[in-house]
């Protein structure tokens, strides 16, 4: 079928021309790179996807000892191991998306180099497909509710309709994770000082996030603090809807949560995209 | 509205020289300043390169074009700027319908995933949707030739079969325009002729083709255009033949027309097992004055100067004449016309004379080199050294109609009578 639409190439074209009829065009590929990662995502492991299994329930169970145990911090009523299980599910999820965003330019370099394509396919793809292993870890989750269940029916955990909204909740985690890594990719393209310190700054936010203790056990004066940290609503909200209540998913949190990320994920698409367009002359 | 198919529109790239840290941040940090308008003193030892510079013109619809220069003419900067790999510094460039730009084989293979997955995977890359490619899958497989391995995982495929398999999805994406760099040169000698005659096949329904290439070969037998960038700038636009032959006496200057002289600050020193080394090859025409312009049909003489290392008995030295498209076209043997082989130590100069020149008119290189007979390898070889001009066809007096015989390579010396 002949295309007859046209194609201008210019310089200095303006920050706002994110390509995006192209990235619709293109949305096979979008399908097929997922398809790829999901099909190629265990080749060559012998215990395939119960790695990702073993990594939340070890994660978890290190947390419940050090954290809870000896620690002894509270866990919002929660039974301990379900808190830091429903905690980390959300947090790493977040914190691969935020890994995937911020080496999208550099990793892609080879593809991006060589053929011309929307460069915001592979970032977004990838996010998806690592829907797998949060899937995975959900299901492991259940598991790990219904044998708390059975175990102590006194005071057993009903999941209940709020369950409709995990889907938003991912999503939102997905757009702040992709935005800051954005950010973090396009501003170390030219010079990798930001790269160097990026690890840390996973680490930083991860402790300044209520992923290891709920945010009832900060003084309630600092809380309003906690509520510019859109990641704050976002892990109690997996907390709510896994677990039943939360004492930080409640407007207060949400809209600040909600409009930040919308923020950060447009500022991250414009520095992105801006970047994408010359950046195979630096790397 | 213009029938042009790609427009190009003073076109410029500027890439900075130069490593990239604190020095250059803090130039970034006040050319972004100065954006804002803040009045900052520009330093005046920021080093730019000029990778292209002004670049315009239109390529029609169903043209091949031929961009041809030397490495870091910006050749390949322009098929990336074409490609949409990397944005102009300033300028434009437009062009209507898809375009498909192999700057390489086998992008964004997989190597986990079988052939045909990684068919869909790549024709996706391109543009293509998974209907359009389910459509051309089984006419990409019998193309690559690898039917029965078509749902092993690419790894295990040979070098040959990938690249196969690759280009096989690359000719099959049906762009408008198709955009090569140098990737004609893969796969066997077979492959390579089915490519040849597929992209001819491409051209003949209408498509047009952007080609970069060092092998002249190609360039000439498949070029319907040819463009000569230079440092940036396009020298030539237009003929074929033309082309080839201004890129071919690129940056000699008069002087060294016909003369090629060893520079020891450039070529390597000679090896201690080498026997010998060519200091010079001068072309003299009959009147025994430097020239690079010769005439069809007349005298013309070689004077080599060598410098003998080791002595020998059994050297060989040889002269072959390249005609611009690289076909080789005569090689002359010092054994082969009973010239001795023997050759002490010091400097040697040999008239190599040569009494009628049979090739008609165009560009063409010289090349020597010595060998060692007991020696496998060649001693020492200079490729290309001088290139010079056949200017017109008087042979034996006759002045041919040039356009009749394009076809022919040279003319043998015969006689006729009737019998």
């Amino acid at each position: 079928m002949p295309d007859s639409k046209e194609t201008i190439i210019t310089a200095n074209r303006t920050c706002l021309d994110l390509e995006l009829n192209d990235f619709f065009k293109y949305r096979d590929l979008l399908y097929l790179l997922i398809r790829r990662d999901i099909v190629t995502s265990y080749k060559q492991t012998i215990l395939g996807p119960l790695w990702v299994v073993i990594q939340a329930l070890m994660g978890s169970a290190v947390f419940t000892i050090i954290f809870g145990n000896i620690a002894g911090l509270s866990t919002d009523g929660h039974p301990a191991f379900l808190f830091y299980l429903c905690g980390m599910i959300g947090w790493q999820y977040f914190g691969g998306v935020l890994g995937i965003g911020s080496h999208s330019l550099q990793s892609n370099v080879a593809l991006f180099a060589k053929v011309y394509f929307p460069r915001l396919i592979p970032p977004i793809g990838q996010s998806i497909s690592s829907l797998l292993n949060f899937s995975i870890q959900l299901l492991v989750f259940f598991l790990a509710l219904v044998i708390y269940n059975q175990n102590s029916p006194d005071s057993s955990i009903e999941l209940s309709f709020s369950l409709i909204l995990l889907p938003a909740l991912i999503i939102q985690t997905a757009v702040l994770g992709l935005g800051l890594g954005f950010i973090i990719s396009a501003m170390s393209v030219k010079y990798r000082d930001l790269a160097r310190i990026s690890g840390l700054f996973t680490q930083f936010i991860m402790y300044a996030s209520p992923v290891i203790y709920p945010v009832s056990e900060i003084p309630e004066k600092y809380q309003e603090y906690m509520a510019l940290n859109p990641l704050t609503f976002i892990i109690e909200s997996y907390r709510l809807i896994l677990l039943g209540n939360s004492t930080a998913s409640n407007l207060t949190f949400a809209v600040p949560s909600i409009a930040s990320t919308i923020i950060i994920f447009l500022i991250g698409l414009i520095l992105y995209n801006k970047t994408q367009r010359t950046y195979v002359d630096f790397v | 509205m213009s029938t042009s198919i790609i427009q190009v529109n003073e076109l410029s790239k500027t890439y900075r020289l130069g490593g990239l840290g604190l020095r250059s941040f803090i130039e970034d940090l006040k050319s972004s300043a100065k954006k804002f308008g803040v009045p900052v003193k520009e330093n005046a030892n920021s080093q730019r390169f000029k990778a292209l510079d002004k670049v315009s013109f239109d390529i029609e619809e169903g043209e091949v074009v031929g961009i041809i220069g030397r490495n870091g003419a910006g050749k390949s900067t322009l098929l990336k700027i074409l490609s949409r790999i990397t944005e102009p510094s300033s300028g434009s460039a437009r062009y209507t319908g898809r375009v498909a730009s192999l700057l390489e084989v086998g992008t964004g293979f997989h190597g986990e995933m079988t052939g045909r997955e990684n068919i869909f995977l790549n024709g996706s890359l391109y543009g293509l949707t998974r209907k359009e490619i389910a459509s051309k899958v089984d006419s990409i497989i019998e193309f690559a030739q690898i039917n029965e391995f078509i749902d092993t995982p690419v790894k295990r495929y040979s070098s040959g079969m990938f690249v196969r398999l690759a280009f096989a999805v690359a000719t099959h994406l049906e762009p408008e325009i198709l955009i090569i760099d140098e990737v004609l040169a893969v796969g066997d000698v077979d492959f390579q002729k089915r490519c040849i005659s597929k992209m001819g096949e491409i051209n003949k329904s209408g498509k047009t083709i952007l080609i970069v290439s060092h092998n002249m070969a190609t360039i000439g037998s498949f070029c319907t255009r040819c463009i000569l960038i230079d440092k940036g700038r396009i020298i030539h636009d237009g003929s074929v033949d033309e082309g080839i032959s201004k890129y071919l006496t690129l940056g000699r200057s008069g002087s060294q027309l016909g003369y090629w002289e060893r520079k020891p600050k450039i070529q390597s020193p000679a090896s201690s097992n080498q026997y010998s080394q060519i200091k010079s090859i001068e072309m003299l025409d009959n009147s025994n004055t430097r020239t690079h312009l010769l005439k069809c049909g007349m005298p013309f003489s070689i004077l080599l100067e060598l410098n003998i290392l080791i002595e020998t008995n059994y050297l060989d030295i040889g002269v072959a004449i390249n005609r611009h498209d690289g076909i080789q076209m005569s090689v002359s043997i010092n054994s082969w016309e009973g010239s001795s082989k023997k050759f002490f130590i010091g400097n040697h100069k040999l008239k190599i004379t040569f009494p009628k020149i049979p090739f008609f008119s165009g560009n063409y290189t010289l090349s020597a080199w010595t060998k060692e007979s007991t020696n496998h390898l060649n001693d020492d070889g200079v490729q290309h050294a001088l290139s010079f001009e056949i200017i017109d066809h008087n042979f034996n007096g006759h002045i041919f109609d040039f356009s009749a015989h394009t076809h022919a390579g040279c003319i043998l010396e015969s006689s006729w009578s009737k019998c």
